[in-house]
């Protein structure tokens, strides 16, 4: 017992890296979100494999802005990553011009989703379809608005000189969540343009 | 109806292998929680029975569902608190509970329990309805309903029997120690009743029955609540690995603040909005709880957040 407490004598203190109590705690809103888009997607293939007639109802989905968008967030979560490999060396103004890139990035993707919304020829009440359709993507939207939230807030305690390369695990936190909803993108894209093109 | 068969088998099968493996001493407290298991097992099958749809439809609205709520309420609730007042009874007040009392309350209330439940099975298959207060003669009902009273008298006598011996041994029971029952777990080595602080450090536990280590003898290592990290820095506490909680870092404890009493009011006053159709409070709510989330992440110097 005493061999413990003495041969490990220099922990880390408070919020460092992957220690962090929040760490864990962002792994389990991870757990949790990942669940609850599981479970939206598996309502769509259960409905799809139960679809009389022809799905999706209105032809396939366009890609002329999802493919964009799908470009737009994946591009996003490059500029994350080379950002907090900027304040891993110790450069902040470079993971500054990651989060702002992000930043952007975020925000194009979500004019790109509204201009396909709104594209749509069916509304949130036509069908079966179209209330998976609105839900799914709207519920991704809701975690894109929140990522976009954390990398802002990110952004003011950047350009408050509150990082560096050996304290920064509220940055690795936001970052994690932010290519989690990337993740969740690639899986929705795939349910809704590339799933009813293979069969 | 109330819980998954891989959960029952899993269970029930848990605690027998326990007994099996363990060496039962047979007091108050363990009469308690057996008695529990049996009643789990039968308010387990009459919960799938309950679940089958076309049982259901002959079962559903009768005293059998009366039967089936009791034995889980009574039998896997009542019982097994009352066994756990048993077994920590002298850790909290100081004083064991009365054993010879302990066990005529028990058979009182397992005995006076099934003569009062068990029969409401067969009552409801014979067709008697729930949530009546009488009912007309000559059903056939009336023999069985008079078992359930005679029962259900035991089952209050067995009760009130419990009761007294809480009263009577706060006052004359016998004196405890620290570890009346011999057991392995570390409240039971803290006087009793225990000190506020409880431990004066964080203990360091290496097994999993930390009071029975030098006998077991299954490993070196040696649990201690006597030695451990100093954490005198303010407020610190030990942060460990998952699975094999080795001390992995020191974590700073939040001092005292309002954010999280902000954010928790303007989530309340979020949901009064919601259901009043208030859209405008919404909005506020919403940044009121986005802006007391940022001020309670923001990061801090005394919480080692930022910098060495």
């Amino acid at each position: 017992m005493v061999e413990v407490g003495v041969s490990r004598s220099t922990l880390p203190v408070g919020s460092k890296a992957h220690h962090a109590s929040g760490w864990w705690g962002m792994l389990t809103v991870i757990a949790t979100e990942a669940t609850l888009f599981a479970y939206l997607l598996f309502s769509y293939f259960y409905i799809a494999s139960h679809a009389i007639g022809e799905w999706p109802p209105h032809g396939l989905p366009k890609l002329n802005l999802a493919i964009p968008g799908t470009i737009v967030l994946v591009a996003g979560s490059f500029t994350m990553w080379w950002g907090e490999r900027g304040i891993n060396r110790n450069r902040p103004i470079q993971l500054l011009i990651g989060l702002g890139a992000s930043l952007l990035l975020g925000i194009a993707f979500i004019v790109l989703e509204a201009r396909e919304w709104a594209a749509e020829p069916f509304h949130l009440t036509s069908g079966v379809y179209s209330s998976l359709y609105f839900t799914i993507t709207g519920f991704h939207l809701a975690h894109v608005l929140v990522g976009l939230l954390v990398l802002s807030v990110l952004f003011i305690w950047t350009t408050l000189d509150y990082f560096d390369a050996n304290r920064h695990s509220a940055v690795s936190i936001g970052v994690l969540y932010w290519h989690f909803i990337t993740i969740v993108w690639l899986a929705v894209f795939f349910t809704f343009y590339i799933a009813p093109r293979l069969g | 109806m109330l819980k998954t068969p891989a959960f029952i088998f899993a269970a029930v099968f848990a605690w027998i292998a326990t007994i099996w493996t363990g060496r039962p001493v047979f007091t108050s407290a363990f009469l308690f929680f057996a008695g529990f298991v049996l009643l789990f097992v039968i308010g387990g099958v009459s919960g799938f029975m309950t679940a089958a749809v076309p049982v259901d439809l002959q079962l559903t609205h009768t005293y059998f569902v009366v039967a089936h709520l009791h034995y889980v309420l009574i039998g896997i609730n009542v019982f097994p608190v009352i066994g756990g007042i048993f077994y920590w009874f002298p850790k909290v007040t100081g004083r064991l509970m009365n054993e010879k009392l302990g066990k005529w309350a028990f058979w009182l209330m397992f005995i006076g329990f099934n003569v009062g439940f068990f029969p409401m099975h067969i009552l409801g298959l014979a067709g008697m309805p729930r949530r009546i207060y009488t009912y007309a003669d000559g059903l056939g009902w009336g023999p069985l309903n008079l078992i359930v009273t005679l029962g259900s008298y035991l089952f209050a006598i067995g009760v009130l029997l419990f009761f007294v011996n809480v009263f009577v041994s706060l006052k004359r029971g016998k004196v405890a120690g620290n570890n009346p029952w011999d057991a392995a777990s570390l409240e039971w080595s803290t006087s009793s009743p225990p000190p506020v602080y409880n431990f004066a450090v964080i203990p360091t536990v290496a097994s999993r029955y930390p009071l029975w280590e030098g006998r077991l003898k299954e490993g070196e290592d040696r649990s201690s609540t006597q030695e451990g990290f100093l954490l005198d820095k303010g407020r610190e506490t030990m942060g460990t690995t998952s699975l094999d909680a080795e001390p992995d870092v020191i974590l700073k404890m939040p001092g005292d603040t309002y954010s999280p009493l902000l954010l928790a009011l303007g989530l309340a006053v979020f949901f009064v909005g919601a259901l009043l159709h208030w859209w405008w409070l919404l909005g506020v709510c919403l940044v009121a709880s986005l802006f007391a989330s940022i001020a309670w992440l923001w990061p801090q110097r005394s919480l080692s957040q930022i910098e060495t």
